[in-house]
């Protein structure tokens, strides 16, 4: 019997096909993956967020959902080009899924493109898409002990967004405690409590995508810059 | 649920190797899978018999270490073992919150590493 050490990532066909979306999607698009459990409120925050950002910046949406357009329909009544992705089953979004749903976009039309990746916060971290950000959706009504019984998700989140704010006061939750479960998990991901239902804190959201898309053009124009110096 | 296109993976990159050395039979995979990557060993056991069903890699034993997740210090970056316990979620602040003085003398830790899913070698006949 012989040994053949390998040291092989099990998910490198997933990376390598990650790191095509991510030129395909270009320097220029800000491409976010959000995650959370269902029912945290990643639609409504979409829905939302276009709405707000409507004149300012254009969208482009990635459902993914085990079953149904339910979603995208959602997603299209905003005016923001949209395609559902159907895992049939399938617990989470690959690659590869991405990779064929964005011919159906206009990218070259779109600042931002977001995926909803299929309620679950569990599977779907272990995934790379190709995004710049992963961005965890939690909520209130799910308890302030989330980030330490899920911890993977929190661990890889830029940013986490905490839902439904304003049902605090019918909640026994802690803000306080939920913020420190999530610090102690992730000392970098930049914590924005919300409500898509009033609209209190969403312009800290919009400000962080914002500020996300500028530093994301600016490496790019800064690589463009060194590229081309490094031709002559 | 995610363990079966795992598994399917762990299996496509063990195939692709042995191909590549031309031997007949996968006796063994040595993995190592992160305790944070949600990625649950026995249900790798139970696609693996699944999906390597008449391939090289049929009835090979699967060898699975679990790696546990480091602390980091978020002052200076050094990373320490951590005592993690996957079913005492509510222990880890205070766990977090025990461990040394790290030696930047800074008290603050985040978790880190635990993550992913490693092929580290195949046995072949």
């Amino acid at each position: 019997m012989t040994r053949i050490p390998l040291i092989a990532n099990v998910l490198e066909y997933n990376t390598a096909v990650a790191a095509d979306v991510r030129k395909i999607v270009g320097p220029r698009v800000l491409m976010l993956n959000l995650i959370s459990s269902p029912g945290a409120g990643k639609t409504t925050l979409i829905e939302r967020t276009a709405a707000a950002l409507k004149g300012e910046l254009r969208l482009a949406v990635i459902e993914g959902d085990l079953a149904t357009t339910l979603d995208a329909g959602r997603v299209a009544a905003q005016g923001v080009p949209v395609v559902q992705i159907n895992t049939n089953g399938g617990c989470h979004l690959e690659a590869r899924q991405i990779m064929a749903a964005l011919p159906q976009l206009p990218l070259g039309e779109a600042d931002v493109l977001i995926i909803e990746n299929v309620g679950n916060l569990v599977c779907p971290v272990e995934f790379d898409l190709g995004e710049d950000a992963q961005v965890v959706v939690t909520s209130l009504t799910e308890g302030d002990d989330k980030p330490l019984k899920y911890p993977a998700s929190f661990m890889a989140a830029q940013a986490v967004v905490v839902n439904k704010l304003d049902l605090a006061p019918y909640l026994p939750v802690s803000m306080d405690r939920l913020c420190q479960s999530i610090t102690a998990i992730n000392g970098r991901a930049k914590i924005m409590p919300l409500s898509c239902v009033t609209g209190e804190g969403l312009e800290a959201w919009l400000d962080w995508i914002r500020t996300a898309l500028r530093a994301k053009c600016a490496q790019g124009r800064h690589r463009a810059a060194r590229a081309a110096l490094q031709v002559h | 649920m995610h363990e079966l296109s795992i598994t399917q993976a762990i299996l496509d990159t063990a195939l692709r190797h042995a191909e590549q050395a031309h031997v007949k039979t996968i006796r063994a995979l040595d993995l190592r899978v992160g305790a944070l990557s949600g990625i649950v060993d026995e249900s790798i056991r139970f696609y693996f018999e699944m999906v390597s069903r008449d391939t090289l890699a049929e009835g090979a034993l699967l060898r699975i270490e679990v790696v546990p997740p480091h602390a980091r210090c978020r002052a200076c970056g050094a990373e320490y073992d951590f005592p993690f316990e996957a079913d005492v979620a509510e222990a880890w602040l205070a766990q977090l919150g025990s461990l040394e003085r790290c030696a930047c003398a800074q008290r603050a830790y985040e978790l880190s590493g635990g993550t992913g899913c490693y092929l580290d070698s195949i046995d072949v006949e």
